[in-house]
């Protein structure tokens, strides 16, 4: 049976991640325009894959950047060839590293404070930012960046500090273990929290209706691996 | 018609790393549930996630978001998948381990919301 959809309801992430865990042969064909890709998967990793005559790392590379395009994925289908060695979280971290690394980055964006370069420098990489914002240990807004003014900054500030309190409340009541993430979508908006650090500081994304989730998701987990340190200041 | 508790074990079947779901009043109180971690206390899930349910409603009403539709919170151990059904006096709760397919949880859930409502009364929906 095949599966259809698009990138922007179901990541690429997601779909390497379930793939590879669900230990079967399968392939995701992946289409945005004219060009075209795969990823060929079995016994838990990734094989190969193909993108515009290239194969291999570099493929499956540039497939991690689509944010757009459909996909097929199809159980049972197996690579006649195999140009992918390594283990495939090792593949995927190494390639959100390399998707971060070689983003262009602005003289803002070297400041080491926390602040409205640092949240623009993020917000760039995504397409239907309404606002971000950064909320230090004690929950107050210490950055926030708008990109629609129709949008209640403070208001959302207010709420997140709410949120965050009452997940942590969550976690803790069912032995969860640390907070790492929280997304809350409505009808308008999406809502992406994460802690930085210990929870010394707390970043929120916030996307129109039509912004990706998976490419929020990939962005700020790669952004924070590597970036983290600006933030906390 | 199904019961609320074998349509839960049909979205189950199609989700790797389940822990629990259930089907919650926004009292906390749980209409319906599946527990296959024995560790976990749904009980206690269950109230702790009606009141981020509630205060979930009530936030995006302050911020003039809209209504609230999800919400997907991922934890060292757990993820945890809320969507309110019917009226919200009620809401889904699926829990994962921390590696579980959230893209396929919320595509499942979604596939699943209408099966799960009429299984409810008619006050409920």
């Amino acid at each position: 049976m095949a599966i259809e959809g698009n990138l922007q309801d179901m990541s690429l992430v997601d779909i390497i991640q379930l793939s590879c865990r669900n230990q079967e042969a399968s392939a995701v064909s992946l289409s945005r325009g004219d060009r075209e890709g795969a990823i060929y998967f079995a016994d838990g990793q990734v094989l190969h894959a193909t993108h515009d005559g290239e194969e291999g790392e570099d493929a499956f590379y540039q497939l991690l950047r689509w944010e757009e395009g459909n996909f097929v994925i199809e159980k049972g289908v197996e690579s006649s060839e195999r140009s992918i060695h390594v283990p495939w979280r090792h593949l995927l971290m190494q390639s959100l590293q390399r998707i971060d690394e070689e983003r262009p980055r602005s003289d803002q964006e070297s400041d080491s404070m926390a602040n409205e370069g640092t949240l623009g420098a993020l917000a760039d990489r995504l397409d239907g930012v309404v606002a971000a914002l950064i909320l230090d240990e004690e929950r107050a807004a210490v950055a926030s960046l708008v990109r629609d003014e129709a949008f209640d900054a403070q208001a959302a500030a207010d709420s997140l500090a709410d949120t965050i309190g009452r997940v942590t409340s969550t976690l803790s009541t069912t032995d969860a273990g640390a907070f790492e993430e929280t997304i809350t979508i409505t009808s308008q908006y999406r809502f992406i929290t994460r802690p930085v650090g210990r929870g010394q500081r707390w970043i929120q994304v916030i996307l129109d209706e039509d912004g990706s989730i998976g490419a929020a998701r990939m962005h700020l987990a790669a952004y924070l691996a590597t970036r983290a340190g600006e933030i906390l200041g | 018609m199904a019961k609320t508790t074998e349509v839960l074990q049909d979205l189950a079947d199609n989700l790797d790393s389940f822990v629990a779901a259930s089907v919650v009043g926004i009292d906390g109180m749980s209409v319906a549930n599946l527990v296959v971690e024995r560790d976990f206390d749904e009980d206690k899930a269950s109230a702790a996630l009606s009141q981020l349910v509630k205060q979930s409603h009530e936030s995006s009403e302050a911020m003039d978001a809209g209504t609230f539709e999800e919400s997907i919170t991922t934890s060292e151990r757990y993820m945890f998948l809320t969507r309110p059904i019917g009226n919200d006096r009620f809401f889904v709760q699926i829990v994962l381990k921390a590696d579980g397919n959230v893209g396929a949880a919320r595509m499942y859930l979604q596939d699943y919301e209408d099966e799960l409502l009429d299984t409810l009364p008619r006050s409920a929906r």
